[in-house]
């Protein structure tokens, strides 16, 4: 079970995350990447949505894969800037880490 | 007398009929019929050469009978009837037969057998025609008198169509006060504007009209008779104020009662002489007899403006049309139908618009400020069982909504649990606006519906959200809006017109795109949300279309009806009754002439359907255009 935490999306804010709510689940941005992935980067931008930060939390490695080809935010068809929300979010999960 | 003068026209339509069809063959075939005084082929009959040697025959030949063979009667039917008339002929002299859609582009394949059978079709076009009387339109006289049912925000713009075309308008609320629906709601989408807003600006002109008059707290109890000539009564309930006093505001506070006031759904109390809310139209408060205790409180104050013992009014009103114009009710939810009256946070989209319009600075509900909002979407719409249908105003109300409330209260988080998110058309941008706001959205499937349970202070939603790969996602909020759909409104005087119903129990139009704002019963119009569930942008629209449609008939003072109604051969009628027990129209009577009983039709009344001639058992009953004599010698025409 996990509970939504919507202040979350502001906490990214520093970290350069600022589009996450633009989103809205479309899917683009997975059927393009080219890792074929499970559902990256979908999934984490929608965890960022409803402030799941345990999931994202739970399995920071996935950010590192992306290659930051740029195709996803070029197909993204509401500017969400994909790539750039796995690029803060990095930021955030280092971080998180360092505060540790 | 049968017609003995009779042309007939064999049409190629280009190529369409004749090469299946060898229309030299037939022609050939029944220009010696008996009476065909001459038989043409031609290439287009309904060009404007085709109908001018229809006309000019009639006038060589002195026709009096003229069968065209060509295309569905559907399609030129009344083109071929215009041109006989043009030429002296009564109209209903020429008889259209159908040689293409049921001919030449049935039987491509089989050319002779397709010859064969335009042969037999034309001669029995030719045998029909045989047997023709000249026969009248009905006119039904129309006085410019309309009864308008409802005076929401539907019945009030009607209302004020018809009367700038200086056509009198009786309005007949059914409620003490006018506004219904729109008057509760917060702001209506799109202008922004208070609902209260839009009906004051619409009173506001009704107020200048004279050809309006305005009849609340009043019934409609029976309709009856005709387009041109229906007679209703209506019970006007007594107000219990019967004068303008300038001290009601004293009255009212002096008034020792209070109960929950409905317009708000109970969320605040009134007295029992009230206004529902401020500037409600009229102008003079009413007295709920249910809840006063008859104490005279307010009689002090405002002495002869009120009298406790007014009684019920039966008035009697003649009007030519009626435009049904009754409105919706919000879909009630059932018992504990995600948590509703199980939990008191859990309440419906019309009272959260009463809630937003009620607080002021913060929103608070049953004394807690609410700062997280659950909208659950499609509650009892698009259902297996009960309302299968799509309300489609309720995603784009609610989007509004949830936006209205950030807008009036600032921060606050909305979680939006959709099925699937309706935001059609121009509405687009509220979705649009309410992310960029914050809103999140989740979407849940009919099978998998989202649970409430609660938790200390704060309501549980639990959802299986589509939208994250079906984890489930608890949602702690302070309020759950049950975004209701419209359910049609029930009344006596809908089954006493016969009129029609859709499959959604809304009200039925005769077709959706060409006569969309007329029912099956002459003379009774519909606009609004009692049709099919329609947002304020579409109720007045068809409101405005059913008003325009009413104005054809009342500014040329009358109506012309098609002349296919039954007729009774008063030598052959027992006065048995069979036919008026059949008749779905109560357009056929008993009636005593020469002092015998004997079967009367109301011309204005009869549809043609000629239920009443089927049952006749002495064959007294014909239907005009298509009488016995007729029909018999078609088929003997077939079957030589």
């Amino acid at each position: 079970m996990t509970v939504i935490y919507p202040d979350f999306v502001k906490e990214l804010y520093e970290f350069g995350v600022e589009t996450a709510l633009e989103c809205f689940n479309c899917g683009n941005c997975t059927a393009i990447c080219p890792l074929e992935y499970d559902l990256f980067p979908r999934r984490v931008i929608r965890y960022i949505q409803l402030g799941l930060k345990d999931r994202i939390l739970e399995n920071p490695d996935e950010l590192w894969r992306c290659l930051h080809c740029g195709l996803c935010t070029q197909t993204c068809p509401r500017q969400a800037n994909p790539g750039e929300l796995i690029l803060g979010l990095r930021r955030y999960v280092v971080a998180k880490w360092r505060g540790k | 007398m049968v017609n003995d003068r009779i042309g007939v026209y064999v049409c190629h339509c280009g190529g369409n009929i004749s090469d299946v069809v060898d229309v030299y063959k037939v022609v050939d075939a029944v220009k010696d019929e008996p009476n065909v005084v001459i038989a043409r082929e031609m290439m287009f009959t309904c060009s404007d050469p085709g109908q001018k040697q229809i006309e000019d025959d009639i006038k060589e030949f002195n026709l009096n009978g003229v069968v065209v063979a060509s295309c569905s009667p559907h399609l030129h039917e009344t083109t071929f009837r215009r041109a006989a008339a043009r030429a002296g002929l009564n109209p209903y002299l020429l008889e259209h037969v159908n040689i293409r859609e049921h001919v030449s582009w049935a039987h491509k394949h089989d050319k002779e057998g397709a010859t064969e059978k335009a042969i037999k079709i034309v001669k029995s076009g030719i045998a029909k025609v045989r047997e023709a009387r000249a026969l009248e339109t009905i006119k039904v006289e129309m006085p410019p008198k309309v009864l308008i049912v409802g005076a929401g925000i539907a019945g009030i713009r009607a209302a004020l169509d018809l009367s700038k075309l200086g056509i009198h308008v009786y309005l007949v609320e059914k409620s003490p006060f006018v506004g219904g629906r729109v008057a509760q709601s917060y702001n209506a989408y799109p202008s922004g504007k208070f609902g209260m807003e839009l009906i004051e600006e619409l009173i506001n002109e009704v107020k200048q009209q004279k050809n309006i008059t305005l009849i609340t707290n009043a019934e409609v109890t029976s309709i009856k008779g005709v387009i041109g000539n229906f007679s209703v009564e209506i019970i006007k309930d007594p107000r219990y104020v019967v004068a303008d006093c300038p001290r009601f505001k004293e009255a009212i506070d002096k008034c020792p009662i209070e109960v929950p006031n409905e317009f708000d759904y109970g969320l605040t109390n009134r007295k029992a002489i009230y206004y529902p809310y401020p500037n409600a139209y009229p102008e003079l408060p009413v007295i709920d007899m249910e809840s006063c205790n008859r104490c005279g409180e307010c009689v002090k104050i405002c002495g002869d403006a009120i009298n406790l013992d007014q009684q019920p009014e039966k008035m009697r009103i003649d009007v030519s049309a009626i435009i049904f114009a009754t409105g919706f009710d919000p879909y009630q939810p059932n018992e504990g139908e995600f948590g509703f009256n199980v939990f008191e946070s859990v309440i419906t989209l019309p009272q959260f618009e009463r809630l937003l319009a009620l607080c002021d600075k913060k929103l608070v509900y049953k004394e807690r400020e609410i700062k997280d909002i659950a909208f659950i979407y499609c509650v009892g719409s698009r259902q297996r069982e009960g309302n299968e249908y799509c309300s489609r105003y309720c995603c784009v109300a609610t989007i509004n909504s949830a936006l209205a409330a950030i807008e009036k209260f600032g921060e606050i988080n909305t979680y939006h649990i959709y099925r699937d998110m309706r935001t059609y058309g121009k509405y687009e941008r509220y979705y649009e606006e309410a992310s960029k706001k914050g809103a999140r959205f989740f979407r849940y499937s009919l099978d998998e519906p989202p649970e409430i349970t609660q938790k200390g202070e704060k309501l549980i939603v639990k959802v299986k959200d589509k939208l994250t790969f079906n984890e489930e996602i608890e949602l702690p909020v302070d309020l759950v809006v049950l975004s209701v759909g419209m359910v049609p409104r029930k009344s006596e005087i809908f089954s006493m017109l016969k009129v029609p119903f859709s499959r959604d129990g809304f009200l039925q139009e005769v077709h959706p795109k060409l006569r969309p704002v007329e029912t099956a019963i002459g003379g009774v119009l519909i606009g609004g949300a009692c049709q099919a569930p329609k947002d304020s942008v579409e109720a007045t629209a068809s409101a405005s279309a059913a008003a325009a449609k009413a104005a054809t008939y009342l500014l040329k003072g009358y109506a012309e009806l098609e002349p296919f109604i039954v007729e009774v051969n008063l030598e052959k009628c027992t006065g048995c009754g069979d036919c008026v027990k059949e008749c779905p129209y109560d357009s056929i009577q008993l009636k005593n002439i020469n002092g015998e009983e004997k079967a009367f039709v109301i011309e204005a009344a009869c549809r043609g359907c000629a239920a009443c001639a089927a049952v006749c058992p002495e064959e007294a009953i014909n239907l005009r255009g298509y009488t016995y004599d007729q029909l018999r010698a078609q088929i003997d025409a077939m079957l030589m």
